[in-house]
């Protein structure tokens, strides 16, 4: 037992400790290795004084006892704290990406600002909606120059295709 | 677990009302606050007093710490407070924040700079203390005096000792397990009879 304490002492006693804590308080030569091992280690490190540990444990005996149990890390704390981190996490990501891929909110604007499915639009407005090829093929040769490319990875790739796609189809 | 971990369960123990854990922790840092204290009050039985004083007020401040620093670096603070206060109601100089600051609680090895606080009387008792725990590693094994001078001297962790020495971790354990109670036992005599106790 006195092994385990000394490597509580150092904090090198892996798993529960509480038991052994408990011990300390009913074992008097567990106690006094405490007290024996603590000196041995100051006086190593040059550390000496007057034994202050007695008066102080003689005073402690007159003061009212704490009881201020301390607060809960309870598993469901834990868990709510990583629950906002991750939410705080998705929405930063979301807003890098509104931020990032202006043509997912852009788009809908151009439209009319209102939120509709391609579902609930009508095919020929679809084909209506769609600039003339002149105005593709302009758009197409500066898109390297467009704000958009600078710094959207692969979407002005995906863009372009689609984009030659519908041309190729007209 | 590490030394904070330790620490913490033992607030948490005297949180809950266990006065006998408060006392491991009054055992374990006495002489460290002690040494501090003395760093600006000369008189040994004030530093005394002073520190006595501290580890009463810590003790009743216990329901406010929540265990965001570490407990001596908590303790530290209270000592330093409770020895400027005693410096200005004896109507001598305080120290000045740029003196101590919280950041050398941890660090706080600078011997040189200590002034003795031991009393007359304690002198003797402070020697044959240090002399017998001299003696008795001089007189360990090779491998016992390393382990407990790389922890206690160094602060290496045992994985770091195991790593030093080339053994397993449990070896490095035992070690120093065996080196503290060598030295405990050549130690035992004298604090048994001695008139101040001081351990």
């Amino acid at each position: 037992m006195k092994e385990k304490l000394s490597a509580i002492i150092d904090g090198e006693l892996e798993g529960d400790i509480h038991a052994h804590l408990g011990r300390l308080r009913t074992d008097p030569d567990l106690r006094a290795a405490w007290d024996v091992y603590h000196l041995i280690g100051d006086t190593l490190r040059g550390h000496t004084s007057p034994a202050i540990a007695p008066r102080v444990i003689s005073r402690l005996s007159e003061e009212p006892t704490v009881l201020a149990p301390p607060r809960a890390r309870s598993t469901v704390t834990r868990i709510g704290r990583y629950g906002m981190y991750a939410a705080a996490s998705m929405a930063a990501v979301a807003v890098v990406a509104w931020t990032a891929f202006p043509g997912w909110h852009t788009d809908s604007q151009l439209a009319g600002g209102g939120v509709a499915t391609t579902a609930e639009i009508p095919a020929e407005n679809l084909v209506v909606n769609l600039p003339a090829s002149d105005v593709e093929n302009y758009l197409l040769a500066h898109q390297p120059y467009s704000h958009v490319s600078a710094m959207q990875g692969v979407a002005p790739y995906v863009r372009s295709v689609a984009e030659e796609r519908r041309a190729a189809g007209k | 677990m590490d030394e904070r971990d330790l620490d913490r369960q033992l607030v948490e123990r005297a949180q809950r009302g266990d006065k006998h854990a408060f006392e491991l922790l009054v055992s374990k840092y006495q002489r460290k606050l002690a040494r501090l204290l003395a760093r600006f009050i000369r008189d040994p039985s004030e530093v005394e007093d002073v520190a006595q004083e501290a580890f009463i007020k810590a003790y009743r401040a216990l329901p406010s710490f929540r265990g965001d620093s570490a407990f001596y670096t908590w303790l530290y603070r209270i000592g330093i407070n409770t020895a400027k206060n005693y410096l200005v109601a004896m109507g001598r100089r305080a120290p000045t924040a740029t003196e101590f600051n919280s950041e050398d609680a941890e660090g706080f090895e600078d011997a040189e700079q200590l002034r003795d606080v031991n009393t007359p009387e304690s002198v003797l008792m402070s020697k044959e203390i240090a002399h017998t725990v001299n003696n008795a590693m001089e007189q360990l094994p090779e491998e016992l005096r390393n382990a407990i001078t790389l922890r206690e001297l160094e602060g290496l962790s045992y994985e770091d000792i195991a790593t030093i020495m080339n053994c397993p971790i449990g070896t490095v354990r035992s070690r120093i397990f065996r080196a503290r109670e060598a030295i405990a036992e050549r130690l035992r005599p004298l604090l048994d009879t001695g008139k101040d106790k001081r351990w």
